[in-house]
């Protein structure tokens, strides 16, 4: 319960004005517009997918399906390269938020400390880093360096720390009371054992949220794979789905029914690409507000 | 003296030891990742030649960073990304806090769950396949906008080629993706507010918008004003993977950005060192934005980024 | 940083030591080859072809796939990291942006060593056309079987079924496009037919629509006029020429979203019974018509030549060349890789203008992919009637035949696989003129080079986008001689001069 509500609820023993009401329904037709607004595109995805080719062209398909069949469906399923593409985003996904929530935290953790001498330098070293960059070609070169290319590693390593995501959860780290941290070193423990066992179990929220922020970068993130991949048997999922969606060929000869089918098959390859973020959130999103918070680095 | 103060750091150094250690490996990613990439920027001043490599390209000076000084599209690159991100800042920021203070109201929390859910939703569908619904619901024979402009007895729009529309519609497809998932560190802040304040000003007889207006806009304030400095770092950054995916000949005029000409000429024309120089350009103004919003904060207001 | 990097690879090269002590003996060289790889012709590891190239050569080959849809990003990134693999595969006008990257090939190709490449390169016609500035050849091209490659084809059945004579000039195809416009040949009682519409090809939208400027006797860009290289673009010519196409698009005759109309869109615009006319490879002429397979509609496509414009030209100018630079199968041999690898990459290349090399690269494996019946090469059922329903082309393709390494073609495949109409109007492109001249593939000094990076990729920008600006109408074409003037004023006489000293030494 938010406090606005507890001292709404509070107050609306004194009273329950008319403005009040007229707000509260002018409040929840807004909300109501704007879920629509957001889910129709969605849903028309969905309906498209399962549509006939010739009335998604036509423009027949709004909100439901039009003469459903689950074609497009089989023909994405038979994509060889599909699955292996999803193995590898869920790989690519999995690992890549762990190590990116290893090192947020540690890097969190230690520049939230005071004890820690110099971390103002070296949080402002860090943020540095948000407003001036190297650009996209000595990026590519350092990898390239490192001899990173064509590994799992040019996807994981280059973005394992999102600078703003540590400072969020920096800022987090510092609304610890600092007592119960003192309390923890007094019964003998070292700065890991403060972090893991007493810091960490408080942080549940920001972890899964700042986890979540990592985790849909990794999902939707395309370009790593086309700076650094050269073999198919690495991409992720985003590169299949922007050659179903995006692809123009030059010289070409696909067969007719294939080419009529082209359309339903890249909705169905954009349901199947974006699913599995769409049914995981929810379970999350009870940890977003609580877990984000933004402040000043100076401290 | 001296070495008592000395000794001292080093006892204070050598408390924070595991610190350290924890903070070591992020220090190795970020002089790996993000400084020795600066390094990388010589190549602005240099004419490179990958098989030369760098020490043995040439020098040139400020030879690109002019060329580009020199170049008709300086002015627009620079409007058009500095408009988009104006649009950005006065039409979505604001957008975000409304949403976030609506959804605060809400008294049902099922319905408050819901709508949340709801408008985060966007925020997970990645950007090639936003960008191609656009087209889509944008196409004037088959979009379901102009589907809707002809029943309603109007001419059909071919929206995506008029340079007066890029703008607009670059900028709403950003709203309807990130509206939800930014209000969430607005209704983080508005939780974090002393609820006896609200109770402080309801004794006084304020109604909501008072309430709004004297307890929850001040109490996220803060919040704000870090947020618009960090996002002034970007003024010169634009989303170009997604503009790129919008683009074409009719609508360049308001379309090419900085980041997309950078891609163009460097990425797929080869011009590396060009590139660079304009990248660095970018990253210049935008650095220097930073500096200047914060030192405005800092003395107008209490907040500040650092 | 380099330090640690000393001790990982002292650690990687200890722990694969005993890997390749045992490896050492005898092992075949191994050369990497990069090129462009998309589901319906993929190019990767483990193809058919490239397993039995490797059998027959006795040489390893390693294959770095790059994504079609994002090719220029990855061969701009493959150059600027200065890794280059044993063999590149790209435009050769990309290619030689590099020149320094590949390999002089003029001594190494002769008589004894590489007889087959010898046989098509030691003809100076050809070779000039693989030529680098300094006269030297850099990289291997496609040789292709024909020449007409993009034709005009329409609806047959609409201009009988509306009784209107076949167009001859770019007026009388107007008045046809007008009568189609309001004659209601599909017969639904609405104004929906769209008389000229084009698919999206590759990043040039409106690609499909500028051939009509070649019939005013001008291409969209460069173009040599009695040994003089202009600019078609701020040509006079180009005026008339945008006038008549703004025409079109102005009285919705021509597509009005040619500029988004991506292939399936397109496709259905034909389904609809919309479409009457188009410019496309000549394949499409069969794909097309394949659209209305099954049904029982009297859909009847056929090839159709260039309408004469003012002065009586018919021509068509991008065609196919002998040898294709502007596609993306030509192969320049990294300059920095070893002799072995060098020496392995020419003779795969020789292997490849062979005729067994030829044949298996076209055909496939006798008994498996083709049969030869009466002395001629027939597909076989695999090819022809695939058991998973592709095409015969994608068919082919998933073996890796008629692909990337497809560096010889053969007449014979290109034949057996169209339709007869196909044949029909390919004949008639090639035998009654009506393939204008093609400005060839320069190769610039590195200074005329950076006058063109600095001057015409700006101009480039600003032609494209007033061009789809006059043809839409959004900007009026009494800005022409404004535009032609500001083009001017961006240094269209430097890069001019350019590509003039560029194109003498190439005709020398």
């Amino acid at each position: 319960m938010s406090v606005t509500e507890a001292a709404v609820r509070r107050s609306n023993r004194i009273r329950v004005s008319r403005g009040r009401k007229l707000f509260l329904a002018f409040n929840t037709a807004v909300l109501l517009l704007l879920c629509a607004a957001m889910l129709y595109p969605v849903l028309f995805v969905l309906a498209a997918s399962f549509s006939e080719e010739t009335a998604i062209l036509k423009g027949e398909v709004t909100l439901l399906p039009v003469r459903v069949h689950i074609r497009a469906y089989e023909k994405v399923f038979h994509y060889p390269l599909l699955w292996k593409s999803y193995a590898n985003t869920l790989l690519y996904t999995g690992l890549g938020t762990a190590i990116n929530l290893v090192l947020t935290v540690f890097g969190a953790w230690s520049l939230s400390q005071k004890k820690m001498v110099g971390r103002r330098f070296l949080t402002l070293m860090c943020t540095f880093t948000m407003f001036f960059n190297g650009g996209m070609i000595p990026t590519f070169l350092v990898v390239k360096e490192l001899k990173l290319l064509n590994t799992l590693w040019a996807i994981l390593l280059p973005g394992a720390v999102s600078t703003y995501n540590m400072i969020l959860m920096r800022t987090f780290f510092m609304a610890i009371p600092q007592s119960l941290v003192e309390a923890a070193e007094l019964d003998g423990c070292n700065d890991f054992g403060v972090l893991f066992r007493i810091v960490l179990p408080l942080s549940l929220a920001s972890l899964m949220t700042i986890g979540m922020f990592y985790a849909v970068a990794h999902w939707n993130s395309y370009f790593s794979a086309v700076l650094y991949l050269n073999r198919p048997e690495l991409y992720p999922l985003q590169i299949i789905l922007r050659q179903v969606v995006l692809m123009n060929e030059i010289v070409e000869n696909a067969s007719s029914t294939e080419n009529v089918m082209a359309e339903g098959i890249k909705y169905a390859t954009i349901v199947v690409a974006m699913l599995p973020m769409l049914c995981v959130y929810p379970f999350v999103q009870r940890y977003f507000v609580k877990g984000v918070m933004v402040g000043s680095v100076k401290e | 003296m001296a070495g008592k103060r000395g000794a001292r750091l080093l006892r204070r150094v050598w408390s924070g030891r595991y610190l350290y250690l924890m903070f070591l490996p992020v220090f190795v990613y970020y002089m790996l990742f993000r400084y020795a990439p600066m390094v990388g920027l010589v190549i602005a001043f240099k004419d490179f030649n990958a098989f030369l490599g760098f020490s043995r390209s040439p020098w040139v000076g400020f030879k690109f960073f002019s060329q580009f000084f020199r170049s008709i599209y300086l002015w627009r690159l620079v409007r058009n990304t500095l408009l988009i991100n104006l649009y950005d800042l006065v039409f979505n920021f604001p957008a975000a806090i409304v949403l976030a203070l609506l959804l605060n109201e809400v008294q049902n929390r099922r319905f408050k769950k819901t709508a949340q859910t709801i408008t985060y939703l966007p925020y997970f569908v990645s950007s090639v396949v936003i960008a191609s619904m656009v087209v889509q619901f944008l196409s004037p024979s088959s979009g379901i906008v102009n589907h809707l402009i002809a029943s309603l007895g109007g001419e059909r729009q071919y929206f995506l080629t008029q340079p007066g529309a890029f703008r607009p519609i670059f900028t709403l497809m950003n709203l309807w993706k990130n509206i939800g998932w930014n209000s969430i560190i607005f209704l983080a802040a508005i939780s974090g507010i002393n609820g006896e304040l609200y109770e402080a000003c309801m004794i006084d007889g304020g109604g909501y918008l008072r309430r709004m207006w004297h307890v929850t806009l001040p109490g996220i304030a803060g919040t704000v004003v870090v947020l618009v400095i960090m996002r002034l770092g970007h003024v010169m950054d634009a989303g170009y993977e997604t503009i790129l995916l919008l683009q074409n000949n009719a609508n360049l005029e308001t379309s090419d950005v900085i980041g997309t000409y950078v891609y163009r000429r460097g990425l797929r024309g080869g011009e590396y060192s060009y590139a660079t120089a304009v990248g660095m350009f970018q990253s210049v103004i935008g650095f220097a934005m930073v500096i200047l919003a914060n030192f405005l904060s800092r003395r107008y207001s209490e907040t500040s980024l650092w | 940083m380099k330090q640690l990097n000393r001790i990982l690879a002292l650690i990687l090269v200890l722990s694969l030591l005993p890997l390749s002590m045992t490896a050492l003996a005898d092992e075949p060289v191994t050369i990497t080859i990069w090129g462009s790889d998309r589901e319906n012709m993929p190019f990767r590891n483990g193809l058919m072809t490239i397993e039995l190239l490797k059998e027959r050569l006795g040489i390893n080959i390693e294959i770095l796939s790059a994504p079609t849809e994002s090719l220029a990003e990855k061969y701009g990134l493959l150059m600027a990291g200065g890794d280059i693999p044993t063999i590149v595969q790209y435009k050769a006008k990309d290619l030689l942006l590099y020149k320094d990257a590949w390999q002089p090939l003029n001594d190494l190709i002769n008589e004894t060593d590489t007889p087959n490449l010898w046989k098509v390169y030691g003809d100076p016609e050809i070779r000039r056309k693989v030529s680098d500035a300094d006269g030297n050849m850099r990289f291997i091209g496609q040789r292709t079987a024909i020449t007409a490659g993009k034709l005009f084809f329409w609806r047959q059945d609409w201009l009988d079924k509306l009784n209107l004579e076949t167009p001859r000039t770019v007026e009388d195809l107007y008045n046809v496009f007008v009568a189609i416009r309001d004659g209601d040949p599909n017969g639904n009682g609405e104004k929906d037919e769209i008389p000229f519409s084009v698919r999206k090809n590759g990043s040039n939208n409106r690609g499909n629509v500028m051939p009509f400027v070649h019939n005013w006797g001008i291409a969209e860009t460069f173009f040599a006029e009695d040994g003089q290289v202009r600019f078609g673009a701020t040509d006079p010519r180009m005026k008339e020429a945008l006038e008549w196409l703004h025409r079109c698009y102005a009285e919705k005759l021509l597509d009005p979203e040619y500029l988004t109309r991506d292939k399936t869109a397109w496709y259905s615009e034909w389904t609809n019974n919309q479409v009457f006319m188009s410019y496309d490879w000549s394949a499409y002429i069969d794909n097309v018509s394949n659209l209305f397979k099954g049904t029982d509609s009297d859909v009847h496509i056929v090839g159709a030549v260039p309408p004469e414009g003012p002065t009586g030209i018919s021509e068509t100018r991008d065609q196919l060349q002998p040898i294709t630079v502007d596609e993306d199968w030509n192969a320049g041999i990294f300059v920095g890789a070893s002799a072995e690898q060098k020496a392995a990459a020419l003779k795969l290349f020789d292997y490849l203008y062979s005729e067994e090399g030829m044949i298996l690269l076209n055909f496939g494996v006798e008994g498996e992919h083709y049969n030869v019946v009466d002395g001629q090469f027939v597909y076989s059922d695999l090819i022809m009637n695939n058991p998973d329903g592709l095409s015969p082309q994608d068919a082919l393709r998933t073996f890796g035949i008629q692909s990337m390494l497809t560096l010889l073609q053969d007449a014979r495949y290109e034949r057996a696989f169209v339709s007869d109409e196909v044949n029909r109007i390919r004949d008639i492109y090639e035998q009654e003129g009506h393939i204008g001249e093609a400005f060839p593939t320069l190769a610039f000094t590195n200074d005329e080079q950076s006058v063109i990076n600095e001057k015409y990729t700006e101009i480039e920008t600003y032609v494209n986008e007033m061009i789809d600006k006059f043809i839409m109408g959004v900007e009026p074409l009494e800005g022409f001689d404004a535009f032609a003037a500001q083009v001017e004023k961006m240094g269209l006489q430097e890069v001019l001069a350019a590509y003039q000293a560029a194109y003498d030494r190439y005709m020398k």
